[in-house]
């Protein structure tokens, strides 16, 4: 089998199966459960079967018929890879944790379709190489994970997900005018054809507010926080695995593997990062609410990705697309954690939590050990792409700003442990102790957390293949 | 074959500490034997390659991060302390800790950590410091997690402290190898100004963050409270001022040239100076027998810190002498400690007494601890002090004043 029928699979696949899931869902759950874990195994799979011809710096490609200058054209690229990896891993984890998790509630056969068809869209996103089918597929995780922080059906729910989807699409419109822009300069909508060229700066910001919308960064980050109405796996999903993720992606895609941007910029980006960084971080450190708390984290992460990615040294790149890798696989292990504690002790506000280290040890000692990989201890993996994160700042000559992110990254640490205090340690407030999550639940953090240790103890597999991907990047100077 | 070996002295703890994760918890001699015999074996190892000069390095991450070891005369010396210390702390808490219900966990975190500290010792990649320096958090964080009544508390300001210096140390690194062009230890020679002057002072904050000087102490003397009492004799009493001292004389001697009389030089007596005399004052008011050591213990890195801030032969060969002496008295002073708990069931000076006849052999050695500890002659403290002494009075009279007053408080016999 040729790599671009592999890639074929990894995308159509849980596109096409994401809308026999209802169907199936009538059957049986059971069924239903099984053949959506195996819709993201065979995108894991298939992505993982690319990883030998994407580390040899083999790009496939497949493209059907043009019209009006709109192929389907996917391409298989090292950078396309890791990041397919990455979310289908992560996404398979997720999808095993929601069996249990969203057993007991209503509409489930919509849960597994809109799940399946986010990771689906998330595997088209990333390897589509022509501009047009990649905001179409931008589109189709706006509404999925509308349906998704929606899934309550509650008057806030609802709210907050109009709020959500709003704010997103607000974004992807600007990038829709910079997409059309892009065309008038080039002619074209294949990424591949416009490599090299040097996009006007009001291009760059249009495209730039389509990703930090989605991103959830500084000053469009609001929606992330209010999205933690959403169930845990969801919230994992949109966190960890795939809508933030977008956004970096997209930007590594566009402005490092595609088009030459200026360097203010790449400043510009730097530096509402950096102010991303620090006002998330504080907030995590106020609020009251666990999942409000792991959202802010995650705003606050995702400037070191940006940082990364926009200082355009290799180490910045290749420390960049660890981050997503690491910050993915801890993230989902503390969502899935906090929704643990959620569904267990009914509450999420941590002023009435306490003393869960006794009662759900297994899933507390998981927890601690992905957030020392958030908090960048080795031999976590955090460690090495926080690491390579600030040093590019150093190289880049923004000593200052990178002392700006090691303040982020000390406020990580503060409060990351004052949300592990009040969640487990002290005494139990609000009366009745709360049990264990089901066997499943537990083993998913679990493998989590070993993986965000496995993640530190072999960096040398991912940072290879970021390595391969740093060679296709011309907009990383060297 | 050097390679191996090398790699071994790192592997060896590691793989047997993660075993003692697994051993059935009904057993707990099945843990002391494989945890003695463990440290043994790396004590060994750390006999047999001390007299080579091996290095070894084997590319890892790109971007000049390379896995690479070296066993230099330092680091050969520095490796057989950690080994021997630990190899006794072992011997000690076997059965010290026989009896209570974490003493699993809490061998496989001291073999985890001799592993961590045995690799930054031996570590030639700043990087590759870094990962065994902070993974030490991780353990330190296990160690104090093992004590009897609640220790998470302690356990997370200790880590939370330690981590924000390590985070100053990463930013030194970074600065370090971006000036020096590379992240191999024993290629950098910088000069200490500028910029340079930066990295030194946030790696010289890494050091001391280690090796527990003020103002980065205070969750010693709660560790000593909430943790097993065998942590304090390995950790802050021997292995974290090995490394810290270790590292603040890798960097000053060795990384960056450090000259007498230069601002940083100041810096670093006048942190000495300070640690001595504040936490000497801290000890005098304390009640209990074990925050009183580790008061002391902090004291005596100011030593460390003062000679080889001097930058002058005398003064650096004091430090390191004084480094090696104080971690030999005082891991004594804190079993003893352990040994008076153990048989009087309370550390409270205010409620001790009279222990010197039921407790001969320890009051013994408590006596020659503190002696030495206390700089009398002719035990080994008197010659390192006078060292010290010598190059800070040499480097300006307040610099001796302001320790001899320290020296005055030894101490109390129980």
């Amino acid at each position: 089998m040729g790599r671009a029928a592999i890639m074929l699979i990894c995308v159509l696949v849980p596109l096409a199966g994401a809308f026999l899931l209802p169907l199936l869902g009538r059957i049986s759950a059971r069924l239903r459960n099984v053949v959506s874990l195996v819709l993201v195994l065979v995108s894991l799979v298939c992505s993982l079967l690319l990883v030998p011809g994407a580390l040899r710096g083999d790009i496939a490609t497949f493209a059907t018929g043009n019209a009006l200058g709109i192929s389907f054209s996917l391409r298989a690229d090292a950078l396309a890879v890791f990041m397919a990896a990455v979310s289908s891993l992560v996404g398979a984890v997720i999808m095993l944790f929601s069996w249990d998790y969203i057993s007991h509630y209503p509409h489930q056969n919509e849960y597994y379709l809109m799940a399946v068809l986010f990771l689906g869209s998330m595997m088209g996103l990333v390897f589509s190489s022509n501009l047009v089918f990649l905001y179409v597929f931008w589109e189709i995780t706006g509404i999925a994970s509308w349906r998704l922080i929606g899934f309550y059906r509650g008057k806030t729910d609802v709210l907050r997900a109009d709020k959500a989807f709003l704010m997103t699409a607000f974004g992807a419109l600007a990038m829709l005018i910079a997409i059309i822009a892009v065309y008038g300069q080039t002619g074209t909508f294949d990424l591949d054809a416009m490599k090299g060229t040097t996009l006007p700066w009001i291009v760059s910001a249009l495209l730039l507010l389509g990703m930090l919308s989605k991103s959830a960064t500084l000053p469009f980050h609001t929606w992330l926080p209010d999205a933690g109405v959403a169930p845990s796996p969801v919230t994992a999903l949109l966190h960890a695995a795939v809508l933030v993720k977008i956004g970096v992606y997209v930007y590594a895609r566009l402005f490092l593997a595609t088009f030459t941007v200026g360097a203010q910029v790449q400043m510009a980006v730097i530096v509402i990062a950096a102010a991303s960084a620090l006002v998330s971080a504080g907030a995590a450190l106020v609020e009251k609410d666990i999942k409000r708390i792991v959202a802010y984290s995650t705003i606050s992460q995702i400037a070191f990705i940006f940082l990364g990615l926009a200082t355009g040294s290799p180490i910045g790149a290749v420390g960049a697309l660890l981050y997503i890798l690491m910050h993915g696989l801890a993230k989902a292990g503390l969502f899935l954690s906090a929704g643990i504690v959620e569904q267990n002790a009914h509450t999420k506000d941590i002023t009435k939590l306490g003393g869960l280290l006794k009662t759900m040890p297994v899933t507390a000692v998981a927890f601690l050990g992905c957030a020392f990989s958030v908090m960048g201890i080795p031999p976590f993996g955090g460690f090495f792409s926080k690491y390579m994160v600030i040093s590019s700042a150093v190289d880049a000559g923004q000593t200052a700003l990178a002392a700006v992110y090691l303040g982020g990254a000390v406020l990580t640490i503060l409060y990351l442990f004052r949300l592990f205090t009040r969640v487990f340690l002290g005494e139990p407030r609000g009366g009745t102790a709360a049990m264990e999550g089901s066997r499943l639940m537990v083993a998913c953090v679990v493998l989590l957390a070993v993986l965000s240790l496995a993640g530190g103890l072999l960096v040398h597999w991912p940072a290879a293949l970021a390595h391969t991907a740093l060679l296709q990047m011309p907009g990383v100077t060297r | 074959m050097n390679a191996t070996l090398l790699v071994l002295t790192v592997a060896i703890p590691l793989c047997l500490g993660l075993l003692t994760f697994l051993l059935p918890r009904r057993s707990p001699w099945l843990v002391s034997v494989v945890a003695i015999a463990a440290s043994a074996a790396a004590l060994a190892l750390a006999i047999v390659i001390f007299p080579n000069d091996f290095s070894v390095s084997i590319p890892w991450l790109g971007f000049g991060i390379d896995l690479s070891l070296r066993l230099s005369r330092m680091s050969a010396f520095i490796l057989l302390a950690i080994d021997g210390f630990s190899f006794l702390v072992s011997l000690y808490s076997a059965a010290f800790m026989a009896k209570v219900p974490s003493s699993r966990q809490f061998h496989a975190w001291m073999l985890l950590t001799v592993a961590m500290a045995s690799g930054a010792v031996l570590a030639d990649n700043l990087v590759l410091l870094l990962v065994f320096w902070e993974g030490l958090l991780v353990t330190l964080f296990g160690m104090i997690g093992t004590g009897s009544s609640r220790p998470y508390g302690t356990a997370i300001k200790a880590v939370v402290i330690v981590g924000i210096t390590d985070l100053c140390m990463m930013l030194g690194v970074i600065l370090t190898g971006h000036m020096a062009g590379t992240l191999t230890m024993s290629a950098i020679k910088l000069p200490v100004d500028g910029v340079g002057g930066a990295a030194f002072i946030l790696l010289m904050v890494g050091a001391m963050g280690k090796a527990g000087a003020m103002p980065f102490h205070s969750w010693i003397p709660d560790a000593a409270l909430d943790a097993p009492l065998p942590f304090m004799a390995i950790l802050p009493a021997s292995i974290e001022k090995l490394l810290g001292i270790y590292f603040l004389a890798r960097i000053s001697l060795d990384m960056f040239t450090l000259a007498p009389g230069t601002w940083v030089s100041t810096v670093l007596m006048v942190v000495g100076a300070a640690t001595i005399i504040l936490a000497v004052m801290m000890a005098l008011v304390q009640k209990d027998y074990k925050r009183l050591l580790s008061y002391h213990a902090i004291s005596q890195v100011g030593y460390m810190m003062l000679g080889i801030g001097t930058a002058l032969p005398i003064g650096i060969v004091g430090g390191l002498f004084h480094m090696i002496n104080h971690a030999m008295y005082k891991s004594c002073l804190f079993l003893t400690g352990g040994a008076v708990e153990k048989q009087a069931g309370t550390t409270d000076l205010e409620k001790l007494g009279g222990l010197g006849r039921a407790m001969p052999v320890t009051t013994v050695c408590f006596l020659v601890a503190a002696a030495s500890i206390s700089g009398v002659p002719p035990f080994n403290g008197f010659f390192s002090k006078e060292m010290v002494y010598d190059a800070a009075l040499e480097s300006g009279w307040i610099f001796y004043a302001v320790p001899s007053s320290g020296r005055s408080s030894p101490p109390h016999p129980s």
